[in-house]
């Protein structure tokens, strides 16, 4: 099957009719087609379409929980556009397989019916071109069959993927290992292989049956025996299946679980938030208090700094008696009250009181302050110069403080604002709610555990019912040919068992030698696509006998436990690979490798080995990718190849829409990005 | 490869190989159990290998 266009009319985001042609390997080498946009262009929904058109599903293994009827495929804006009238979806898909041309078309009706949309059924044809030219439509009741001989829809995830989501192969449970043994046998086909195997354990017991009515009483007793364990070893495979089923559904409920969690992501920043913010605040609070104490420290020095004013009046008047020269005077008082007392000037003459020169003494004398008063004055003076220069040091510190502690205050009041801002967002409930939901989920997880110990034990008990009921049909062949080798309906009897033991036989070496077939293709791939580092520790895979994958370190022991996501995935795209070779006896895929978000969780390195591998084991490669994960580096490895053939842009519209584009190579180029764009 | 119809003989062929270790009347009946299995259910394919083990059993008695 090789895909070669997709027309799209009102699908999804797909306003209108829009189509995509795939490269396919008729053109050239080139084989790889890429359909490139940003998250929410419709990647995804090209995904759905072909799952759609092939399939009639709507649902893709990626959705999860979501429901069926959530999954609107008309395009609303068509709707929107058109109140009341009824709006036509259709997908139409060309392949070819086997040199015949298929045009496969599905269509919907979608009606808006009040606040809800309404999506019926309307067409599903399909038309066969042969390769003389003639075309045959199919009855629409024969479709699904003709397609499934084309694509099984049961192994058609493992072809049409999401690449992020294939890893689950390599989970070590027990849907894992349904969902491998299921990819085996389904894709190896041996449903008639199981048939005939089932017919003939029918047909043994019908004999049986006929045998235990008719003969020996021995013979008849262990029939009997053989048939109760038979029936016990039947009840411990329903109770296996069963146990598989709850421990599947266990495993919904904890992912559904995780999806309910993920809501409480918000609060699970929003308690970081607080606890940064509490942080914030002690640290706050803890400057405050050391502001305070150094404010303390400061009060002597500010106290001086309320008699400022005065000081520097002080020392203004004393400094300005002593420019005048008032301080320290001319003449000393003591001078001049000894004048007076001895009436006797310095020069000799007598000062007589009463005259002119007494009278001018007397005024000297008034003017005059004392030694002492001025020697205080003085001292004063000089001690006031001193602090005065302080005065604005201190001044500047109190009042860096008293800034610094003001601005601290601030900030502790809006931290306690956005606290409270937070608490509020966080809300007690929910809070609640997200607790009851870990709790949910730690109950879940304790009961997978304890299912799958029940499981283990029951296998154990099925296992030796198998070995009981080895062991009595050893004794009842004895018993037949004792009874008589020349009783017809014990003959039958015994080749229709022996018959029955050599399909079985036969069915398991078969599985047995596919597994290992599939471990080695497996094996060989996975250490080409991994990096150097992973080739260097992980060597083998293997398929178990219970069907579950493991990954076997340089030292043979297991180390899946270890692996990355990345690694889970190149494991998991291996084991496709090894399937689908081993099922086309190492030819190439002759069906599209279509995977959804192909690098996302890849290296450069792992991206770089992709793309250089697929081509040689796919003869379509359709990638889904994002502008992160499909850069200038990844479109230059598969344009050297020239494994590159397509590229489909998708641009979102104004009308919120989105529209194919197709472009060349070179201006597909042009539209990448470079790693470096992103750091 | 998904290519069912092809794959089918190639799986038989192999059962086939691996069934030639058997006894031939063991073969026979495998042989014809898958073939019948190609194309009926398992009921169905269980009443027809009623006459093909008899016509079997009865080859081996006279063979006896």
């Amino acid at each position: 099957m090789i895909l070669n266009k997709m027309m799209l009319e009102n699908f999804r985001q797909f306003r209108g009719k829009q189509e995509i042609e795939f490269v396919s390997p008729t053109q050239g080498s080139a084989s790889v087609t890429v359909i490139f946009g940003e998250n929410g262009r419709g990647k995804t929904s090209l995904f759905r379409a072909i799952m759609f058109c092939l399939f009639g599903e709507r649902r893709l293994s990626q959705d999860g929980d979501v429901k069926r009827e959530e999954l609107q495929l008309v395009n609303v804006s068509a709707l929107e556009a058109n109140p009341g009238q009824p709006i036509r979806t259709i997908v139409e898909l060309e392949f070819t397989h086997r040199e015949q041309t298929y045009r496969l078309r599905r269509a919907i009706l979608g009606m808006q019916d009040g606040g809800r949309v309404i999506e019926e059924e309307d067409e599903k044809r399909l038309f066969i071109t042969h390769a003389d030219g003639n075309t045959q439509p199919i009855q629409t009741t024969d479709i699904e069959a003709v397609i499934d001989s084309i694509l099984d829809r049961r192994v058609k995830d493992y072809f049409l993927f999401d690449g992020e989501k294939i890893e689950r192969l390599t989970r070590a449970s027990v849907e894992q290992r349904r969902e491998i043994s299921a990819g085996i046998r389904n894709l190896l086909n041996v449903d008639a292989l199981e048939t005939a195997i089932k017919a003939v354990g029918r047909l043994t017991k019908s004999l049986e049956k006929e045998l235990t009515n008719s003969s020996h009483e021995d013979l008849s007793r262990l029939l009997k025996r053989l048939g109760d364990n038979e029936e016990e070893q039947g009840r411990s495979r329903n109770k296996l299946n069963q146990l598989a089923d709850e421990i599947r559904l266990a495993r919904q409920e904890i992912d559904k679980t995780d999806k309910e969690l993920e809501k409480f992501n918000e609060i699970r920043h929003l308690l970081e938030r607080r606890k940064a913010l509490e942080h914030e605040l002690h640290g706050q609070e803890q400057q405050a208090a050391d502001a305070l104490i150094e404010m303390r420290n400061l009060v002597c020095k500010a106290t001086t700094l309320i008699v400022a004013p005065t000081v520097i009046n002080v020392f203004s008047h004393i400094e300005s008696q002593k420019q005048k020269g008032e301080i320290p005077s001319e003449i000393r008082r003591d001078l001049i009250e000894r004048i007076l007392s001895e009436k006797q000037c310095i020069c000799g003459s007598e000062v007589c009181e009463g005259s002119e020169t007494y009278s001018h003494i007397i005024d000297w004398l008034k003017r005059t302050k004392d030694v002492s008063t001025q020697d205080s004055a003085l001292n004063l003076w000089r001690y006031l110069s001193e602090v005065r220069n302080h005065f604005s040091d201190d001044a500047d510190l109190v009042e860096k403080r008293l800034q610094q502690y003001g601005n601290i205050n601030s900030s502790i009041a809006n931290i306690n604002r956005s606290l409270e801002n937070v608490s509020n967002q966080i809300g007690t409930s929910e809070r609640q709610d997200a607790t009851k939901l870990d709790e949910h989920r730690k109950k879940l997880q304790e009961s997978i555990i304890s299912l799958e110990a029940n499981a283990r034990v029951t296998q154990t008990g099925f296992e030796q019912f198998q070995q009981e009921n080895d062991r009595l049909r050893a004794l009842l062949k004895e018993e037949k040919l004792k009874v008589g080798l020349n009783d017809e309906l014990s003959r039958r009897s015994i080749l229709a068992r022996d018959t029955q033991d050599a399909l079985n036989d036969v069915y398991n070496q078969f599985t047995r030698e596919i597994k290992t077939l599939i471990g080695e293709s497996a094996t060989q791939l996975f250490r080409e696509l991994l990096d150097k580092d992973g080739r260097e520790n992980l060597r083998t895979i293997i398929v178990n006998d219970d069907y579950s994958l493991q990954v076997l370190d340089r030292y043979k022991k297991p180390f899946l436990a270890n692996i990355s996501a990345g690694q889970r995935q190149i494991m998991s795209i291996s084991f496709i690979a090894a399937l689908a070779k081993t099922a086309a006896h190492g030819n190439k895929i002759e069906i599209p490798l279509f995977m959804d978000t192909p690098f996302g969780r890849l290296s450069y390195e792992h991206r770089q080995n992709l793309i250089n591998q697929v081509p040689t084991f796919a003869s379509q490669w359709i990638l889904l990718a994002t502008d992160t994960e499909f850069r200038r580096q990844e479109a230059q490895l598969l344009k050297n190849g020239g494994m590159w053939g397509k590229f489909y842009l998708l641009r979102s519209t104004i009308d919120g829409n989105t529209m194919i584009i197709d472009q060349d190579i070179d201006s597909a180029m042009a539209v990448l990005r470079d790693e470096e764009d992103y750091l | 490869m998904t290519d069912n119809k092809t794959l089918l003989p190639d799986v038989n062929e192999l059962i086939i190989e691996k069934l030639k270790t058997y006894p031939p009347n063991v073969r026979e009946l495998a042989f014809q159990a898958i073939r019948l299995s190609e194309s009926y259910p398992e009921v169905a394919v269980a009443d027809q290998l009623q006459s093909v083990v008899r016509k079997l059993s009865k080859k081996q008695e006279g063979k006896d």
